[in-house]
């Protein structure tokens, strides 16, 4: 099978082309909480989110909730799950608690919440990789069957982030490599832990197109940039989509 | 933000004091331009740009730095907006560590509610 990035621009090397197309196999697959036709339709949906006038308007408006009115979709979502994969793909510095408690209430899960951000983060990574090496366009696979195993963490607790997550001292059992094993594991990869399978995926491509997310923290780690090199593109993009973390 | 420890470790004094504004400038860091400008570029979804940075990245740098830097890239469109999503507090101890970094970077607007 030709590599995922034969014809891209510069030669890629074959770990992150492999882990990609694993990850695109992975996302169109039935996950934890939602099934592949879903998955598949919402990272089709957040690689187009960036045509959507209305995300266009309200990132120009002083608030989000200024502009009002139907996303552009592609039709394949209910509004409540389109303004999710929108909003984070388009505004994601702008999210609030506020806001999540509307998209909750209006009928998803905070389970199904988790994993649909776990699919678009996941499929944006890829995708701004892909722009990068000057790959035209990005296909996601066609959905596979398979049911979701909704299976709920029993240790997911919630803490002091939106959503629930599993502690370090819960991470036991069958999820007992979850955060690798190590101590002090950085708090953006418990993030999505209410469905332990979106951190093994994120872990995966953190693996091949960064560090693992326990190696992150030590500055002396580095491969052919300079990690202060890496750390200014890491600053820069963290600023243009307004994350503080 | 590791962006000032790890200049030291290379014995450069960084200035991220440009890193939230339209344009950054003067840091400090090698290649600076290109290393940034590839990232504004594809964020922003500009093909010339974008095939400018890259090609002198990779006359510069070499194409496994080039795979670094589009790494990078990738992995903070992905973090960064599950942070944002999952409404994380910043580890503990972590503001404490990058003491005045925050103010200094323009950057203490964005903390979540």
């Amino acid at each position: 099978m030709p590599s995922l990035y034969a014809d891209a621009a510069i030669a890629v090397r074959p770990e992150i082309a492999n882990a990609h197309a694993a990850a695109l196999q992975q996302i169109a697959g039935a996950g934890t909480w939602l099934d592949g036709p879903t998955r598949v339709a919402v990272a089709r949906e957040a690689l187009t989110a960036h045509e959507c006038k209305r995300c266009g308007e309200a990132r120009q408006s002083l608030s989000p909730t200024a502009v009002s009115g139907p996303h552009d979709d592609l039709g394949l979502l209910s509004a409540n799950v389109v303004d999710v994969v929108h909003r984070v793909t388009t505004d994601p510095g702008r999210l609030s608690r506020a806001w999540l408690k509307g998209i909750l209430s209006g009928g998803m899960s905070d389970t199904e919440y988790v994993e649909t951000v776990g699919v678009v983060a996941r499929i944006l990574s890829i995708s701004a990789f892909a722009r990068a090496v000057g790959l035209a366009g990005l296909a996601v696979p066609e959905p596979r069957d398979g049911e979701p195993t909704r299976r709920r963490p029993e240790a997911a607790v919630l803490e002091d982030s939106w959503v629930a997550r599993i502690p370090e001292s819960g991470a036991t059992g069958e999820l007992a490599d979850l955060y690798a094993g190590e101590p002090n594991f950085p708090g953006v990869g418990r993030s999505l832990s209410l469905v332990p399978d979106e951190v093994y995926a994120v872990r995966d491509l953190m693996r091949v197109q960064y560090y693992d997310f326990h190696r992150v923290p030590n500055p002396r780690n580095h491969r052919k940039l300079l990690r202060v090199q890496e750390q200014l593109i890491a600053a820069r993009v963290s600023a243009l989509l307004e994350c503080f973390y | 933000m590791l962006l000032r420890v790890s200049g030291k470790l290379v014995e450069t004094d960084v200035d991220i004091s440009s890193i939230a504004a339209d344009a950054v400038t003067g840091t400090g860091v090698p290649h600076e331009a290109d290393l940034v400008g590839w990232a504004e570029a594809v964020l922003a979804r500009d093909v010339p740009a974008t095939e400018r940075h890259r090609s002198r990245l990779v006359e510069d740098l070499g194409v496994d730095a080039a795979n670094d830097a589009a790494g990078v890239i990738a992995t903070f469109n992905m973090v960064t907006r599950m942070a944002d999503a999952a409404g994380i507090p910043v580890d503990s101890g972590f503001e404490q560590f990058m003491g005045s970094t925050v103010e200094d970077a323009g950057i203490a607007h964005l903390r979540h509610d």
